[in-house]
């Protein structure tokens, strides 16, 4: 009887033990095939819409999220609203502004967006207007903001004001080099610019 | 040692409220440091003078007032029949002077005179050429 005892304390410990390995092994399983995530790269406000079912419009969104730069994007609208074509949304009134930490601020706004989910980008039309820091102002007749990187893009016509300064330009670039270069604005295709000292 | 005329520089003095017009393939803004960079093939048009240069930078007071501008690489200030050319070139707003240093030369009429600096202003027109001047003088045909 003694030794029956001694058998069954011993298969019990034995059992433990191998229950200790089969849940760490578990655990070690479940992380390893976990989907790794960027939350950089993530794009809450394409991810969470379901375009197929804003036939009625979705009122007053508000999102932001982080760009690869290290940039803070807000984008608000009035309105988001399916459209015919898959991954496509139109927002109407729409805003977005980027913030960094170095202080400057991005501001970019128009009557009528389009956002593709699939590309991550927003094209901004109707009454464009864009400013930066409060000390230029930008006009394009459509400008291309992506919303997983600091980078805004326009195509001609594009008409800047900056202080006492016009400026105009066939294409305009708005990018960050790195995460510690400043904001760098970028006209090209026939630059003009007017200053006028009176 | 210096050489200074009044004749003045083509029809600077009278161009220096006009308007400044840059043009140039590329402009690039620094709103942090408040300044803008113009390259490839930059032209500023005041008036009837011209200063060309393959680069310009403009810098800007905190009022987004223009106060300087530097240009390098193959500068060259037109003003009339008035030419001077040079490495670098730098017009104060403030001063209300341009300075042309390295390679300096200055051509008016059949006057080619070469020296360490040029120094203009424009609110009087006086053209200084300082360091070391070189004069070349065409004589008459007459």
């Amino acid at each position: 009887m003694p030794a029956l005892k001694v058998s069954y304390s011993n298969t019990v410990f034995y059992l433990k033990l191998i229950l200790v390995f089969l849940g760490f092994f578990a655990l070690v399983m479940i992380f390893l095939s976990a989907k790794k995530l960027d939350p950089s790269t993530e794009i809450p406000f394409a991810k969470e819409i379901n375009f197929a079912t804003l036939d009625d419009g979705l009122t007053k969104p508000l999102y932001s999220s982080m760009t690869n730069s290290g940039d803070e994007l807000r984008i608000s609208a009035d309105q988001v609203i399916s459209t015919e074509e898959k991954d496509t949304a139109l927002i109407k009134a729409a805003i977005l502004r980027i913030f960094s930490d170095n202080g400057s601020d991005v501001f970019l706004s128009s009557d009528t967006a389009l956002l593709n989910k699939g590309k991550k980008f927003l094209i901004f039309s109707k009454n464009v207007i864009l400013k930066t820091d409060d000390k230029m102002k930008i006009t394009a007749p459509e400008i291309l903001t992506a919303i997983d990187q600091t980078l805004i893009k326009a195509e001609g016509p594009v008409k800047g004001l900056f202080g006492k300064s016009k400026i105009e330009a066939g294409q305009l670039d708005i990018f960050r080099e790195n995460t510690s270069s400043n904001l760098v604005i970028s006209f090209t295709k026939g630059v003009k610019m007017v200053y006028n000292p009176s | 040692m210096a050489f200074s005329q009044n004749a003045g520089f083509g029809s600077l003095v009278s161009d220096r409220t006009e308007p400044f017009e840059f043009h140039s393939d590329r402009l690039i803004f620094n709103q942090e440091e408040n300044l803008a960079e113009l390259f490839d093939g930059v032209k500023i048009i005041q008036g009837k003078t011209v200063l060309s240069a393959e680069y310009v930078k403009t810098i800007y007071s905190k009022a987004n007032k223009l106060e300087k501008v530097f240009a390098e690489r193959n500068v060259e200030l037109k003003s009339d029949h008035d030419i001077a050319r040079a490495d670098t070139a730098i017009y104060s707003l403030t001063d209300n002077s341009i300075s042309l240093t390295g390679n300096a030369q200055l051509l008016q009429g059949s006057n080619n005179i070469m020296a360490d600096q040029i120094l203009i202003n424009t609110e009087t027109g006086l053209t200084q050429l300082l360091g070391s001047v070189k004069t070349i003088i065409a004589p008459s045909t007459n």
